[in-house]
């Protein structure tokens, strides 16, 4: 695959999850929407994947408001996975994202794990579908998200009941609100997971002082932004050290150098979340100052940086290059 | 899904950036509330605009951007970092300039304001549904305070088509500069300023107060006409309770509520609606749906 005139320079390309991406640069779920609302914004064809927001069964209404506020560096949101179904997305935005020559991951979420199995089995062999992403780590419902992701075996159970509906390759979202990520994603792995991504928001909470009350209206929301960059950073480094599937790294995320660190922690690629509200054409930018960066340093594809900091603080050795075993290696 | 929509996003060029000042009361004290107005070079947002629609933009760090843009690749620890949605206050298609009014109430407003000629401001826009639709009977257009600020453009667009009365509210004395351009504008039937201090040469009191001898005087039989309404909550609902009484009456608002994306992507302004006539509710989102509501479609009693 040719990066062509949006991105001049070094080889973008990685694949992960057997989907081959033009970028490592994601859209991260439940920032882009369905896409359509960004088109006109930026260039959809040069995104290395889009993954759509949260999709359930059945429409979800979400959460009441306020669902979002701005905090230092960060922004807090309870949005409580409002989506109009799986049906809705299939009929109306499905045919127009599959018309962009991007790969189209969708995120799926449910109350049970019976429903996240029927959404694997509804979206299997769907047109345009190039893999699944299951969200089992949303902070901002009570059924269904976090219930099964701070729980490694539930986590691993409903992984395979996704496992056994779906030939798609299945992606699963990882929580940071937990002690132990490595162990949960050794899990899902296990469970048949073909890759890891991390890390959804972290839960937090801001007040009113005036009004003496919180100010999202289920008081706690999950916090995204480049104040938890550091957090997602650490536990990428911790999960690619610890699994053998590629590690989708997320949190965040504003520049290409900011990227580029989640890739020397072990990431095969990352999403943009939050920037997206800032520059819409985050992903872009930061693909284009990744390829900067890589021409600069004189890397030749992206895989060369992966994990690069994650090989027992060693770093570069790019003489000796050859002789480092490769990810799955480890 | 809406189909896609076709906002510009770009660096506009600041013309004109100006606090706003009004008359100070006796003593001296303007209330602390600081205004600010500034006129964005934006012929892309000028010509697509319409009144009820807002712009969002990245608010440059306190203490001036030298000319250029601040970076969406900085976020500075400490600094607001999303956008923040600005009505539009008036837009001149022929000269392709923008006006933005807003109260300066934080740092990222502080950002702005400090914002000097010739510097750039990375701008999205326009954005929101088609606006306040304009009808063609008597209007009476009612804002409060810093809600003033999208309907000046509407009062000028409604004055071409027919018969328009503004009702404008401040607190005290010193917010009397967000009336000022109302009094420029040609061919307004009537122009009644409120105030909550009894300022000289205004109706002393809320506009909720004075609202009903407006709405008597809008049409003959005071049951027809339109009324677009901006402001605090608490004085919408208190609008809607006086027009939704009056039936023949239309009633548009203009509704506020913490946005992130501002393009419908993230879900997270949503507002309550009544989707039925057994009482179903759901959730539209201001971005997206709004900023401008018919009074009949929202769910006044969760708003």
């Amino acid at each position: 695959m040719n990066s062509g005139t949006l991105f001049p320079g070094p080889d973008l390309s990685v694949t992960v999850a057997g989907l081959r991406l033009r970028t490592p640069v994601m859209t991260a779920s439940g920032a882009f929407g369905y896409g359509r609302e960004y088109a006109g914004l930026l260039d959809l064809s040069g995104l290395g994947a889009i993954v759509v927001k949260g999709t359930s069964l059945e429409p979800w209404s979400g959460n009441p408001p306020p669902r979002t506020v701005e905090t230092a560096a960060g922004l807090l949101n309870s949005i409580g996975l409002e989506n109009p179904g799986v049906e809705c997305f299939l009929e109306k935005d499905l045919p127009w994202l599959s018309g962009l020559g991007v790969p189209i991951i969708v995120n799926v979420v449910g109350r049970t794990a019976a429903e996240y199995a029927a959404l694997a089995r509804r979206l299997d062999g769907a047109p345009g579908v190039s893999a699944l992403e299951a969200n089992i780590s949303c902070p901002n419902v009570k059924e269904g998200g976090l219930a099964f992701g701070a729980d490694p075996a539930a986590a691993g159970d409903l992984v395979t009941g996704m496992r056994r509906a779906t030939r798609l390759p299945l992606i699963v979202k990882l929580t940071p609100n937990i002690t132990d990520v490595a162990a949960l994603a050794r899990r899902v792995v296990e469970a048949g997971a073909d890759a890891v991504s991390l890390i959804n928001t972290l839960v937090g909470m801001a007040i009113d002082p005036e009004a003496g009350r919180p100010i999202l209206a289920r008081g706690t929301g999950g916090l995204s932004g480049p104040a938890v960059k550091p957090v997602a950073l650490a536990m990428v480094y911790r999960v690619a050290a610890t699994v053998t599937v590629p590690v989708i790294g997320m949190g965040g995320i504003w520049t290409g150098r900011d990227a580029v660190e989640f890739l020397m922690a072990g990431a095969s690629a990352v999403a943009v979340g939050t920037a997206l509200f800032v520059d819409p054409e985050a992903p872009l930018r930061i693909a284009r100052e990744i390829g900067d960066f890589m021409a600069g340093q004189g890397y030749e594809k992206v895989g060369e940086m992966v994990g690069l900091a994650n090989t027992g603080f060693c770093g570069r050795r790019p003489e000796s290059w050859a002789d480092r075993p490769d990810q799955e290696g480890r | 899904m809406t189909d896609e929509r076709q906002a510009w996003r770009g660096l506009a060029r600041v013309l004109a950036s100006r606090r706003l000042e009004g008359p100070v009361a006796e003593g001296g004290d303007s209330g602390g509330r600081v205004y600010h107005h500034l006129t964005l070079l934006a012929p892309e947002v000028a010509a697509a605009a319409v009144p009820g629609q807002f712009v969002h933009v990245l608010c440059p760090p306190r203490g001036g951007a030298g000319g250029a843009p601040y970076a969406p690749a900085s976020a500075t620890p400490g600094l607001p970092f999303l956008r923040r949605p600005l009505s539009v206050h008036d837009a001149d298609q022929a000269r392709g300039t923008v006006g933005l009014l807003f109260w300066v109430k934080g740092p990222g407003t502080a950002g702005l304001a400090a914002a000097r000629p010739g510097d750039r401001l990375d701008v999205v826009g326009p954005l929101g549904n088609g606006g306040f639709p304009l009808g063609l009977g008597p209007a009476l257009v009612v804002g409060g305070g810093i809600g003033l600020a999208p309907l000046l453009f509407l009062a000028r667009r409604l004055a071409r088509r027919g018969r328009v009365t503004v009702l404008a509210g401040v607190a005290q004395a010193g917010d009397l500069a967000l009336v000022e351009p109302f009094r420029r504008l040609k061919d307004l039937a009537g122009l009644i300023v409120t105030t909550e201090d009894g300022s000289p040469g205004t109706v002393s009191g809320t506009v909720v107060a004075a609202l009903p001898e407006s709405l008597d005087g809008l049409s003959p039989d005071g049951h027809s006409g339109a009324v677009y309404a901006c402001g605090p909550r608490p004085m919408l609902r208190a609008v809607w309770d006086q027009v939704s009484a009056r039936p023949g009456l239309t009633a548009w608002f203009s509704v506020e509520e913490r946005l992130a994306c501002g393009v419908g992507a993230c879900r997270g302004c949503a507002i309550p609606v009544r989707t039925g006539p057994a009482g179903e509710t759901a959730y539209r989102l201001v971005c997206r749906d709004g900023p401008v509501f018919d009074g009949n479609l929202l769910d006044w009693e969760a708003l």
